[in-house]
């Protein structure tokens, strides 16, 4: 091997956001060799809740409880949203792989096949989710039975507030009771932040304390919700643990980002490709592209170290400005690894609308690259700009996922339809139908 | 319906307002001070904060030249602490009038005021941002000055004599009545209810809007507005305060204060008070033009953009250049209008608030039969330390100096702590002011960071919540109320860096807590089974 060179592959992935990692599992579970190129920075950012469509149009002023009627309208009104390439079948079977690969993972996400869950955000409002993990699930349950339930907070933890959760949510969660304790780490007045507290946790005398702090604080309340701090990795057992000692269910409420669901999400996938004995994952960032005719030239950066990749074909996956997937100066959006067209509105005073919180959100949110039925990018003519060149994730136009609450569906169910293409696209490898 | 009774009625929180009121309180007359917003919501919040030499004025207007030199010395000896005394330098670029460049030192020495001429290269050495294309340079007294901390530290002094404040209360109504106006009458936009106030005299400073205050009272006063736009930048650009040395245009100040650099100004004419905010195409214009100077200023970050109203009071029409019309204060005392007990103060600059105040407090003091004299150019204006906070750097300095383990960061990017603000939430609360978000905002520094209150501003609101400073479901309001505010601002500069930011706050704001909707009905689907 050449120094500096990394090998080859059928497929390679740019960007280990929640779009690269489920295109990376996808192509992986049909037998393609797979390298995933780029940290996962991002994903620690989400809050580990499994979004697939919680509104629609973006701006009802109703979220939606079944997704799946959303998705049929969406697929009437919105014929350039990225889902309106989907058949209701393939958004199934993509979301039914990817829970699989999570529960797999250790990571046992909760749901109701044909509902929308309401869920108890740290701010005290509530928004729609398709998919929580074990931790949330409680949570859901509680509200959904208007369970009396105790909120507890922590001194120190600056952005969890229980008693503006219990303001908040009053008007729909109306017996909630909030309380704010001091974690029992023999740190008292420090500054909290949800990763230590959740190392805390790991230790018996933390949680025993814990606990019986908690089951005084609790009185007549049914179940118990805390900020998501009950340990680091995807491992229920601390959870558990502090359940049976309060004697009552308790639930997580997802913190500010980095949150610890989405951190164990990204540990547990991570882990997944570590024990699956491939190294799938190449961090640093992808500096330059080439296509040459039968092959993607990769070139990656990681500190002063320049790797180079061979690949068959290619799932551009790298999010949109807070990843770097798209860039914007002044005048222009750009797509910056392979310079592909861009669909924008016309001049930078149409990116954003004057008013933030505008129901009908704004126009940049919809800007990205556009991509035929088979999720490949198209260039200025509306072709195809190479059979086996797809994109999969935000970084694709047409949608808002943000205002519509599609953000994980969106990825999951882009990356299994770029996949496919792929896997049907490469030559002499003849795609393993999944089991 | 209440009934307050004061001896004088001031109309109008900013820079002007503050001023009459502190002037008064020295002088031991006491005040009611209406709002209808908060502190600083018209241009006493929106300027540039420069501390003018006069310089910009000397081929325009030599009175105004003068008396902002002298006012400006009175100024950093009184009141220092608002005051940063950055001093400042006049550039020419290849291209400006070399006229006006030969011109400049000589109208600046008939007003009194010192420059000292600089080789280009000696300038560049001072200010290594400065375009290489310099042709000429003076160093001049300018210096930047903190309209938000001035103008808490006047109302924090005058209600410590006696004065009262009351903010979102906005004067709807006044019945003239054999000559004078006897009541006033308020709408509290926050009980919404009215008020009745009986004064013996009032004092119109409702800048841009006090021909709309003269009019209730059936007085004329004919204004018209212009409206400057201004850029902040992510950090400091130079040390001193750069002008363009050219007649007034666009883009041609650059004024540091603490960490970051505001650069400035658009004078565009609007006829609607309604709609101050600055735009995506002046933005660009000030960006473009004042990188003749400071080239680094095209690539720079900027955090956020903000518009103010400058009042012009000018009976007859001229040919759109604003920039003609004398920057001189008016004081009217409608006594032409048949009305006895009515002033009106309003244009002039921040530079010369305090002789706008002590020229109207003479007035009313005249009409009250008081003898007493102003004070306020004698007296240092006091500086409580629970009242500085809204200085740019300092919350960082204490913070890095004193690192209390048991106090926490609010603000990151402005390193405001949990004490910082429990301190200027105390005060207000024993001045009797509602300690909600965006009265905490405007009297720190919180939200004025790289991240523009994305993450602090719902760490603020969970922090009152936790000290029980806001109830039920209000906080969120707030915070919809105050993100929209920042905004206005941000919304013009959003490219690179600022526009992830962006994005960050779609997806917490949004995304991850939903807040774009509002109330019950977002969820009657679950409601039924
Ligand atoms: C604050 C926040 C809260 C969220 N909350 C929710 C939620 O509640 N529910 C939900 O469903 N979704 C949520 N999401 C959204 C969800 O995280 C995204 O929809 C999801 O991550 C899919 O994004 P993506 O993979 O397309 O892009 P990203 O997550 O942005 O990933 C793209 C990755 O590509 C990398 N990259 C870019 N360029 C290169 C390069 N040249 N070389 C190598 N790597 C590169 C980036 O660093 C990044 O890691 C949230 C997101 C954020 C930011
Ligand atoms: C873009 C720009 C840049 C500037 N730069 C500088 C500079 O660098 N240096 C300098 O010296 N000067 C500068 N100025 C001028 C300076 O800002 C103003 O002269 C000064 O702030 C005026 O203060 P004021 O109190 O008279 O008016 P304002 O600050 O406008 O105060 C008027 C107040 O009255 C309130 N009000 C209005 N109507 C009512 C009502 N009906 N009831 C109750 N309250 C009411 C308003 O809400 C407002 O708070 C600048 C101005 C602008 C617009």
């Amino acid at each position: 091997m050449r120094p500096g060179f990394l090998g080859d592959c059928d497929v390679a992935v740019i960007g280990a956001g929640l779009a690269g990692s489920a295109a990376a599992v996808f192509a992986v579970d049909r037998g393609l060799s797979t390298l995933v190129c780029g940290d996962s920075g991002q994903s620690c950012f989400a809050s580990g809740l499994f979004d697939l469509l919680g509104a629609h149009p973006a701006d009802s002023d109703r979220f939606l409880a079944d997704p799946w009627e959303g998705l049929e309208a969406l697929r009437r009104h919105c014929p350039d949203h990225p889902y309106a390439r989907l058949r209701r079948e393939q958004i199934q079977s993509a979301v039914a792989a990817w829970l699989a690969h999570l529960a797999d993972c250790g990571l046992a996400y909760r749901h109701q096949p044909q509902r929308n869950l309401l869920v108890l955000t740290a701010a005290g409002t509530l928004k729609p989710t398709y998919a929580v993990p074990p931790t949330v699930w409680p949570g859901i349950q509680a509200l959904a039975e208007g369970k009396r339930a105790l909120i507890a907070g922590f001194h120190g933890l600056r952005e969890f507030s229980a008693h503006q959760i219990a303001a908040v949510a009053a008007r729909l969660w109306p017996s909630l009771r909030p309380v704010c304790l001091d974690f029992p780490d023999g740190r008292p007045g420090a500054e909290r932040a949800p990763e230590l507290m959740a190392m805390a946790v790991v230790r018996e005398e933390v949680r025993r304390r814990l606990a019986e702090a908690l089951r005084q604080a609790a009185a007549d309340a049914e179940v118990v919700g805390l900020p998501a701090v009950l340990g680091r990795q995807a491992d229920e057992r601390w959870w558990r643990d502090l359940q049976a000692r309060v004697g009552r269910p308790i639930f997580e409420i997802p913190t500010l980002p980095p949150s610890l669901p989405g951190l164990r999400l990204r540990e547990a996938l991570t882990d997944r490709m570590r024990r699956s004995g491939m190294d799938l994952a190449v961090p640093g960032r992808v500096q330059r592209v080439e296509i040459q005719q039968r092959h993607f030239h990769l070139e990656l950066v990681e500190g002063h170290q320049s790797r180079r990749v061979l690949a068959r074909s290619l799932i551009v996956a790298t999010g949109r400005f807070l990843g770097g997937g798209l860039t914007a100066d002044r005048q222009t959006i750009r797509e910056p690894l392979l310079d592909l067209p861009v669909v924008q509105p016309p001049h930078r005073r149409d990116w954003h609308r004057p008013r933030f919180f505008d129901p009908a959100g704004h126009p940049i949110n919809r800007c990205g690259l556009v991509v035929d039925d088979a999720f490949r990018p198209l260039d200025a003519r509306g072709r195809a700009v190479h059979p086996r060149l797809a994109a999969a994730g935000t970084i694709l136009a047409g949608h808002d996922w943000a205002r519509e609450k599609c953000g994980s569906g969106l990825a999951v169910a882009s990356a299994w339809a770029a996949v496919n293409t792929l896997a049907r696209e490469l030559d002499g490898k003849a795609p393993r139908p999944l089991a | 319906m209440t009934t307050l009774h004061t001896p004088v009625l001031i109309i109008g929180a900013g820079a002007t307002g503050a001023g009459v009121a502190r002037d008064l309180a020295l002088r031991g007359v006491a005040s009611l001070v209406v709002e209808q917003a908060d502190i600083n919501a018209g241009a006493s919040g929106a300027n540039h904060g420069l501390l003018h030499s006069g310089c910009r004025y000397v081929s325009n207007d030599a009175h105004t030249a003068r008396e902002c030199h002298e006012e400006s010395l009175r100024l950093k000896r009184l009141m220092p602490q608002c005051i940063e005394d950055t001093g400042g330098l006049f550039v020419a670029v290849a291209g400006d009038d070399e006229d006006y460049v030969a011109r400049f030192p000589d109208l600046c020495r008939q007003c009194g005021i010192p420059v000292t001429p600089l080789a280009p290269a000696e300038a560049r050495q001072m200010e290594p941002a400065l375009s290489e294309h310099t042709i000429a340079a003076f160093q001049v007294p300018d210096a930047s000055i903190d309209p938000f901390r001035l103008v808490i530290q006047h109302l924090d002094q005058a209600v410590e004599l006696g004065a009262r404040l009351l903010r979102y209360h906005r004067v709807v109504e006044m019945a003239p009545c054999r000559g004078a106006v006897r009541s006033v009458t308020l709408y509290d936009s926050k009980a919404q209810k009215t008020v009745t106030v009986q004064a013996d005299q009032i004092v119109n400073a409702a800048g841009a809007w006090a021909g709309q205050v003269a009019a209730l009272a059936g007085a004329g006063l004919p204004m018209r507005y212009s409206k400057g736009t201004l850029v902040v930048t992510h950090s400091r650009m130079t040390h001193r305060v750069i002008n363009r040395l050219r007649p007034p245009g666009d883009g041609d100040i650059l004024v540091p204060g603490g960490t970051v650099s505001i650069l400035g100004t658009t004078s565009v004419t609007i006829d609607d008070l309604g709609q101050i905010w600055p735009t995506v195409s002046e933005t660009d214009r000030i960006v473009a033009e004042g990188s003749r100077m400071v080239p680094s200023l095209a690539r720079a970050r900027f955090i956020r953009a903000y518009a103010g109203v400058r009042p012009l009071v000018d009976p007859r029409p001229r040919d759109g250049n604003d920039r003609q019309i004398s920057r001189g204060f008016v004081l009217m005392d409608h006594g032409a209008d048949g009305i006895a007990n009515l002033a009106t103060i309003t244009g002039g600059k921040l530079s010369t608030f305090r002789i706008m105040a002590r020229e109207t407090a003479d007035q009313v003091c005249r009409r009250l039969g008081i003898a007493a004299p102003s004070l306020t150019g004698s007296q240092p204006l006091p500086d409580p330390p629970q009242t500085a906070w809204s200085e740019p750097g300092r919350s960082s300095r204490i913070w890095l100096r004193q690192s209390r383990p048991d106090d926490r960061l609010l603000c990151e990017c402005e390193m405001v702590s949990e004490k910082m603000v429990d301190e200027v939430l105390d005060r207000l609360r024993t001045r009797g002011v509602c300690p909600e978000l965006h009265a905490l905002a405007v009297r720190t520094r919180v939200g004025k960071g790289a991240c523009q209150g994305a993450f602090c501003s719902l760490r603020l609101l969970a922090h009152l919540y936790q000290r029980e400073a806001v109830s039920g479901a209000a906080g969120l309001g707030q915070l919809r109320r105050f993100f929209e505010e920042r905004w206005k601002g941000q919304r013009p500069v959003l490219w690179d860096g600022q526009l992830a930011q962006a994005e960050l706050s779609e997806a917490l704001y949004c995304g991850l807590l939903g807040l774009e909707r509002e109330g019950a009905t977002a969820f009657e689907a679950w409601r039924s089974p």
